[in-house]
């Protein structure tokens, strides 16, 4: 079942990321197409204009863009790190593991958000630092899944079988361990991706977020200030943000 | 057992506040922390918002910007209108209850308002020879040459008097007073606990017979817009100094509105692009005046402004009439295609993307709205912007000390009078490390003249002409584009009367209707 | 062994304070500007960087930065001039009151929750509610209960006119003001410790003496009860430590939509007028106070179950 959560998170990932691609506008302008402020949802303007009179539609595809990117890098970095350590840890020295499990939980004991501020304080607001961030705080985790799972593999007797005949562990790593840890992997993967969202979004509401880029969060902060009048502006990004990490998150739950 | 006790707890906190009596309250609410409470080293406006009800200038203006006492009760010019002799208030006391004196006022002229308020010290200190006090009641202000401005840069916002005896030998900026001031104004100070709120009670020894009538006046800082007027909606807070331009049409039947153009902040001011001239790219005029040709003002005023205030057809703001030179931006009408053409012309091509060139645009956050129209604007011609939002001191540094921008936005306060808010802008002398300065570092020597002759005239007719003259210079060379001439308007619950948003005492008068 | 934890939780605070360093370092202008602001003024810089001893070697440096968050020594703010410590004990009340409550709420219900409902279903629905972030769920709550009802008020920890009642009133006045945030922040965590325990429970289910129990006839919600439950609430708490960093990082929008002058929001504001060592200092703290949590509860759980120990 886990393979198939995997694989519906990443599909789900994949056309989110498609359609935002198609719908917003390219470059580095920046510019979205315009008309009249607040104008309701209608064929024109599926779903309505903001408050500059700029196509809700693209500029949630611009945000879409923005968070999933950050989402994207932050899950890739995580993934990436997650398993070669949970890995090691799983096929090493117990001192090894002991050593990246401890560090793992150092790790996981830094307050991610509090660090995210800070590199905005001293850098700007940027949304590769933050990705950054998110990335290389967030691999524990995963780490700590795959290692379990590797560690019970590691017991099996085809992977006894293959120590038995001397393949070096690398090579067991990637032949026996890594095809069978990847479907646990993918899962804890969608819970961080969908929590990138959530911190991109919650940096932005507060004033933090990249600031020369539309992204989701920031879209909400902007329509809270029409909150009681103009619906439209602050219900479409919070449903495509709680939507997009949702759908992840549930398909990621379904083991 | 435990969401029992919540419960309990949560009705019992219903009760309690629906039952509390009714004392001559007022809760103001400011978009941002005040940092200190010293006026007169600083011109932010929410340190104003908060500190003006401390303290007193020599004399206040009213809605039309006429003198009226304060401080100071009458006044006489000389004939030669070089000399000008104030008669203070008898009987003043400092909260800390020491006698006021022309001392505290000669000290505070010339040893704390003429280095550190970035007004008065581009726009009064150069005109001053000195001040004296020939006794304790009255203050003589010697003049270089007739300075016609004088009694509009004298109120609380541009000249709040501080007690010499607490500042007296002491840098100004360190001094502990800042963070517990004491003043001769309506309120003494009681507690500020940072980012969180400000109180101030009643001067029970106010020199002013009958005032102030409220007890208290409570400032929360609420940073969100929305948050504001949602605690007024739910009578949390009774007085808004500053409505967001979004927010007037949902107020409109919940509390008293009032426009004003001015207020603590300052006075007249006009929403201003400023180009860093020190920047090749901004150097050259024809990519300025593309800039001039390519934003739509009209735009902003609908959109951004929801039409609080007119487009700028001047660099002086259109209520200085005898200044202003209205139609001195004819030139530069909305032509998109022109600014296209004159940045081919500049040596900017469009690159792979469309885009010529990105250039920075600082501001501060409130001003984001601004920001966002100006990028999309600016994208039909080419030109991409990086926003840098940052907070008032740190826009400071960046602009004015470290000079790191490309474009900046400031809402640029005219004042009442030319002398006050527009010589900074534009005099040579003003370029360097005082915040609210000459951000351009626009060097123009023909208008640093005629700004020096306009100071000095008495004559309302002659400095109009210098004035004019030199918005034609300016408007020619270009060193910030004029964008939108801003309006406030300031809301207070329908149960109140008499606060006074023009000023920086809004809140001398005010009353709570019983 | 409990050497080794206090080891590695002082390691945990030296990773968050070399992290810090190398930030300042790496920072545009340089660690003076960062750590001293910059005022324009002739001569500061070299004034911070003498005060800072920056003109000395590196690892001399660092050593000295050690040191100092070793010794408490946060710095100075430098929009305040006050001692970044002090600044952060004044506001933590705030934030504990905001905390607090929300993480025993979000620990009774969500506990309650996983208890009682183990469906698929239900699964589901927690993890889509765990994506409404908090302060989303707070505008809801302002709409419904400050505009719309007008029971509660949309802002700060006391009311603007009272304040002059002392005691009961005064903490009353601050109970009503946190009723909102408070639930809004609960929300969001209480899906994920109801979905936490859902998963202990049913792990806990399958092991041979709940097998035994049912089969023995024991009605499952009894077993739930009785015997998965106890077993599963050891981990839990322990989880519930880790968490507490995503408490404090929920806080942060919340006391921003709330105008709360807590933790969090210090930590914006400062990160917006560019007062690093506030935030440095914030960085720190929290870490700080996680570590020591995570420690408290591992200690007492060594002491209630002796097995901890010996598991992971």
């Amino acid at each position: 079942m886990s393979r198939h959560a995997g694989t519906i998170a990443g599909a789900i990932v994949g056309l989110l990321y498609l359609g935002c691609l198609f719908l917003a506008p390219s470059g580095a302008l920046q510019s979205l197409p315009m008309s009249g402020p607040f104008l309701p949802p209608s064929l024109a303007h599926p779903l309505g204009t903001d408050d500059l009179g700029r196509d809700m539609l693209a500029a949630l595809a611009q945000g879409g863009r923005t968070s999933l990117m950050v989402a994207t890098v932050t899950a890739l970095l995580a993934v990436g790190l997650g398993m070669a350590i949970g890995m090691a840890a799983g096929l090493g020295a117990p001192w090894l593991d002991d050593l990246l499990m401890r560090t793992a939980d150092m790790v996981l004991s830094l307050p991610a958000l509090l660090v995210a501020i800070l590199m905005a304080s001293l850098f700007g607001g940027s949304s590769l630092n933050l990705a950054l961030v998110l990335g290389l705080s967030r691999w524990p985790t995963i780490a700590r899944i795959v290692r379990a799972e590797t560690l019970s593999l590691r017991h099996s007797d085809f992977v006894r079988s293959s120590v038995a005949v001397g393949t070096r562990p690398i090579a067991i790593a990637f032949r026996h361990i890594l095809p069978h840890v990847c479907p646990t992997a993918l899962t804890a993967t969608g819970i961080v991706f969908g929590g990138a969202i959530l911190a991109e979004a919650a940096l932005a509401f507060v004033g933090l977020g990249d600031p020369s880029l539309t992204s989701w969060g920031q879209l909400i902060a902007a329509g809270y200030t029409f909150f009681d009048r103009v619906w439209w502006m602050w219900a479409f990004p919070a449903l495509a943000l709680c939507g997009a990490s949702a759908l992840v998150a549930v398909a990621a739950s379904r083991e | 057992m435990k969401i029992r006790i919540f419960l309990a707890v949560f009705l019992a906190g219903v009760v309690l506040s629906t039952l509390s009596a009714r004392a001559q309250v007022a809760v103001v609410a400011v978009a941002g922390d005040p940092g200190h409470l010293n006026p007169a080293i600083s011109t932010a406006g929410p340190l104003h918002a908060v500190a003006d009800s401390i303290f007193n200038g020599l004399v206040a203006l009213d809605r039309e910007g006429n003198a009226q006492p304060d401080l100071a009760t009458s006044w006489t010019v000389s004939p030669d209108g070089r000399e000008v002799r104030f008669t203070l208030a008898p009987g003043v006391k400092w909260h800390d209850g020491k006698p006021f004196s022309a001392e505290d006022v000669k000290f505070t002229f010339e040893e704390v308002l003429f280095r550190f308020h970035a007004r008065t010290r581009a726009g009064l200190a150069p005109a001053v020879d000195s001040v004296d006090a020939p006794d304790a009641g009255t203050v003589v202000f010697r003049l270089k040459q007739p300075h016609p401005a004088l009694l509009k840069q004298l109120n609380v916002t541009e000249a709040p008097i501080l007690p010499r005896h607490l500042y007296a030998g002491s840098d100004p900026n360190r001094n502990e007073a800042n963070a517990r001031p004491v003043g001769t104004g309506a309120f003494r100070f009681e507690s500020y606990k940072r980012d969180d709120s400000v109180v101030l009670v009643r001067n029970d020894n106010y020199f002013k017979p009958g005032l102030p009538k409220l007890e208290r006046l409570v400032f929360r800082v609420i940073p969100e817009a929305n948050t504001q007027v949602a605690a007024l909606a739910n009578r949390e807070v009774d007085y808004l100094g500053r409505v967001a331009p979004s927010d007037v049409a949902r107020l409109k039947d919940k509390a008293t509105l009032v426009d004003t153009t001015s207020g603590p902040g300052g006075a007249n001011c006009v929403m201003t692009l400023a180009f860093n001239l020190q920047r090749p790219t901004l150097a050259a005029l024809p990519v300025r005046q593309a800039f001039a040709h390519a934003l739509n003002r009209r735009q902003m005023l609908e959109l951004v402004q929801f039409g609080q205030g007119r487009v700028a057809e001047a660099p002086i703001h259109s209520a200085i009439e005898w200044a202003t030179l209205p139609g001195a931006l004819q030139a530069y009408d909305l032509d998109p295609a022109r600014a296209n053409a004159l940045l081919d012309q500049a040596g900017l091509p469009r690159g792979a993307g469309g885009e010529r060139a990105t250039l920075d645009l600082l501001m501060f956050p409130a001003f984001a709205r601004y920001a966002e129209l100006m990028r999309q604007q600016l994208a039909a011609v080419g030109i991409a912007l990086r926003l840098k939002p940052l907070d008032p001191a740190a826009f400071a540094t960046s602009v004015f000390t470290q000079r790191d921008f490309d474009l900046a936005l400031i809402s640029y306060c005219n004042g009442v009078d030319p002398e006050i808010g527009v010589r900074r802008m534009y005099h040579s002398t003003a370029i360097g490390n005082v915040p609210f300065s000459n951000a351009a570092a626009y060097r123009n020597a023909d208008v640093d003249r005629l700004f020096d002759r306009a100071g000095s005239s008495t004559d309302t007719a002659a400095r109009g002409e210098a004035y004019r003259e030199m918005e034609r210079i300016v408007a020619r060379d270009l060193p910030y584009w004029w964008l939108v001439e801003t309006d406030f308007t300031s809301a207070w619950r329908g149960d109140f009367a008499d606060f006074a948003p023009w000023s920086g005492q809004f809140a001398e008068r005010a009353f709570q209707k019983r | 062994m409990p050497v080794a934890r206090l080891a590695w939780a002082i390691g945990t605070v030296w990773l968050a304070a070399s992290l810090a360093f190398l930030l300042i370092h790496l920072a545009p202008g340089g660690p003076a500007i960062a750590l001293g602001g910059d005022s324009g003024a002739p001569g500061y810089l070299e004034d911070v960087a003498r005060l800072y001893g920056l003109d000395r070697p590196l690892p001399e440096i660092y050593l000295d930065w050690l040191a100092r968050v070793a010794t408490g020594d946060l710095g100075h703010s430098y929009r305040s001039g006050q001692s970044v410590l002090s600044l952060i004990l004044e506001r933590l009340p705030v934030t504990l009151a905001l905390v607090a409550p929300a993480v025993v709420l979000s620990a009774i219900v969500g506990t309650l929750l996983g208890l009682v409902r183990t469906g698929r279903g239900f699964a589901a629905s927690m993890a889509a509610l765990h994506a409404v972030p908090g302060y989303l769920v707070g505008q809801a709550l302002v709409l419904v209960f400050a505009l719309g009802l007008g029971i509660l008020p949309v802002q700060g920890l006391l009311d603007g006119r009272g304040a002059d009642g002392g005691g009961i009133a005064r903490l009353l006045d601050m109970a009503r003001h946190l009723v909102l945030p408070v639930l809004a922040l609960t929300l969001h965590n209480l899906t994920f410790v109801a979905l936490l325990t859902r998963t202990r429970v049913m792990a806990e289910m399958e092991r041979p003496y709940a097998v035994t129990a049912a089969a023995k006839g024991v009605a499952p919600a009894l077993v739930r009860r009785r015997h998965a439950l106890p077993n599963a609430m050891l981990g839990l708490v322990s989880l519930f430590g880790s968490r507490l960093g995503g408490f404090v990082a929920g806080a942060v929008t919340i006391e921003v939509l709330f105008a709360l002058p807590g933790l969090g929001r210090l930590a914006v504001t400062s990160a917006i007028a560019r007062d690093h060592p506030v935030v440095i200092g914030l960085v720190l703290f929290t870490t700080a106070i996680v570590v020591t949590t995570n420690l408290v509860v591992d200690l007492a759980f060594r002491r209630l179950d002796p097995r901890v120990g010996e598991a992971v």
